[in-house]
């Protein structure tokens, strides 16, 4: 097959199409990482967390918008956001709080939970909205494009980059210059001796699994727009959020960060060049990262929540 | 004053019945060594009594509040501080952020800054580096300054001389002797010198059992029972 002539402008749309792309990644993947980082439980259900926040910010948009044309002003978009990370940060605390904590010695136990946990809230998503996707209309502040090097590029995707970003930054300050920060760093190594320090590190690992959920379902939200909101999203993201967490590196922000935007980055240049290994490309990504180097290619020293 | 009391307590590990009816007196001030060979149930005792382990049987009381069964946080908080074997530095946080860890009412290190680069030198110039950073000495220094940041009533220490140089162990019995002003001190330890050193009294487990207890200058002239339940003999200084 011929290579198709990749320009400049191109290559930064794609480049800039990927790390929009790597920040929705970002966002759904952050709480996995820490959560296993943390507490050593892995969540299958985070992604069905992030369908739950795309479908609760979806109905807040539609309490605002017109039905007519499903549109709707730019701050019930934020109103949605809002009210899916809200969801999202209940729908965590329960989780955490109710089902997670009685089984913390009982790891096998832990994954089945979690893996019931996406049968339960995948049916109550059909039960109450039914199985047919659902659409979001960018909103007209979010709406168009803008002129980058001569390729149309979506102001939407801008959005994403920065909220994106500023959802990095919040992150990395919080994990790495508050308290709170650094008893998550120091859970992540050792949670017993955190304790011993007199803290009671179960109500941080309430706090960090229901602002993970939180920070997935915000993910879901801002999806939307391009995909849609179905049932069957909550499969998509976990591989997602799997593939970025292995290669960042369990329990590493930064390193989920980097992972994010690596996946964002193969997704877009696979199909540009290897259009028939558009689909398998992450996967197999994953598998070369687990067999060369299992901690994650931006793990400094194994878990870590820097 | 009695500061700490283990009455009879069993512990078990898994399927494992490690501790089989400890028995222990800790009185206000000065440094109790528990002795014993390897597998006699010392660091187990220090976890149950820190709340990292539950007793199954028995009563451990601070100050005259039972303490056994509480989690370990709980246990911390009334006042007191633990240094595992294994030193429990966090390898990715620096020096300071180590001893911030440790506060339990905001300012405590700032308070306490003075005394602990006192006690320990070496640790302002490592400051800002991380734990994972720092020699096997300054991270067992480090250890011991995290649990002094907060008012600690009584400090649990598992055996701080393992794998350390001579210079290094006579520093820490410099400073523990120093704290005994400041603290309690229940010193898990197999370092004979640094035992007899530092320790006012003793208790020696075996198999899991209190087996003798006294004062220290009567363990250093009583080489029968070094021999008979430590392993050693007490000849000059077996750093």
């Amino acid at each position: 097959m011929e290579t198709p002539h990749l320009t400049f402008p191109l290559l930064v749309t794609l480049l800039l199409n990927g790390v929009a792309i790597g920040m929705l990644y970002f966002l759904v993947a952050v709480g996995l990482s820490v959560i296993f980082g943390l507490m050593h439980v892995l969540n299958f259900a985070h992604g069905s967390m992030s369908m739950v926040g795309a479908y609760v910010g979806l109905a807040v948009f539609r309490l605002f918008g017109d039905p007519a044309t499903g549109t709707a002003p730019t701050w019930a978009f934020a109103l949605a956001i809002l009210g899916g990370a809200m969801a999202g940060f209940v729908l965590g605390w329960v989780t955490e709080r109710f089902l997670i904590r009685p089984l913390y010695k009982r790891p096998i136990f832990l994954i089945l939970l979690t893996l019931g946990l996406i049968l339960v809230l995948d049916e109550t998503v059909k039960l109450i909205w039914g199985t047919s996707p659902q659409g979001l209309v960018i909103v007209p502040g979010l709406s168009g494009t803008v002129d980058v090097l001569g390729q149309p590029f979506a102001v939407y995707r801008i959005f994403l980059i920065s909220f994106g970003l500023l959802m990095i930054g919040l992150t990395w300050y919080v994990v790495n210059k508050t308290r709170i920060g650094i008893i998550i760093r120091a859970g992540v190594q050792d949670s017993d001796m955190v304790q011993t320090l007199g803290i009671n590190v179960r109500q941080i690992f309430t706090l960090v699994f229901a602002f993970g959920a939180a920070l997935a379902a915000m993910g879901g939200i801002a999806t939307t727009p391009f995909t849609g909101v179905h049932p069957a999203m909550s499969g998509d993201f976990l591989l997602k959020t799997f593939i970025v967490v292995v290669i960042g590196g369990f329990g590493s922000t930064t390193g989920t960060a980097l992972g994010a935007i690596c996946l964002g980055l193969t997704e877009q240049f696979l199909p540009w060049f290897f259009p028939r290994f558009a689909a398998v490309g992450p996967v197999v990504l994953m598998a070369v990262v687990l067999l060369v180097r299992p901690e994650g290619l931006f793990s400094v020293s194994g878990r870590r929540a820097g | 004053m009695t500061l700490l009391q283990l009455a009879g307590v069993h512990t078990y590990i898994g399927q494992f019945h490690i501790l089989q009816g400890v028995d222990m007196q800790v009185e206000q001030g000065g440094v109790t060594v528990l002795l014993g060979r390897n597998g006699a149930g010392k660091t187990t005792t220090l976890k149950s009594i820190i709340g990292l382990l539950a007793p199954a049987r028995g009563r451990v009381t601070l100050a005259g509040q039972a303490i056994n069964g509480r989690p370990a946080y709980e246990v911390a908080q009334q006042g007191i501080g633990y240094v595992p074997e294994d030193r429990g530095v966090f390898v990715d946080l620096t020096v300071a952020e180590n001893l911030l860890l440790a506060e339990r009412r905001k300012g405590q290190l700032a308070a306490r800054k003075a005394m602990l680069l006192e006690l320990f030198p070496d640790l302002g110039r490592f400051w800002h580096q991380k734990g994972g950073r720092l020699s096997g000495g300054q991270q067992q220094m480090l250890a011991v300054s995290r649990a002094l940041v907060p008012e600690n009533k009584l400090l649990l220490i598992d055996e701080p001389s393992k794998g350390l140089a001579p210079i290094v162990v006579e520093q820490l019995a410099h400073a523990f002797n120093q704290l005994k002003s400041y603290t309690t001190i229940v010193l898990v330890e197999q370092n004979f010198w640094l035992a007899s050193a530092t320790g006012d009294r003793y208790y020696i487990l075996d198999d899991g059992l209190t087996v003798h207890s006294g004062n220290m200058p009567d363990l250093i002239r009583d080489t029968e029972l070094q021999a008979r339940y430590l392993g050693v003999a007490a000849k000059g200084r077996a750093v």
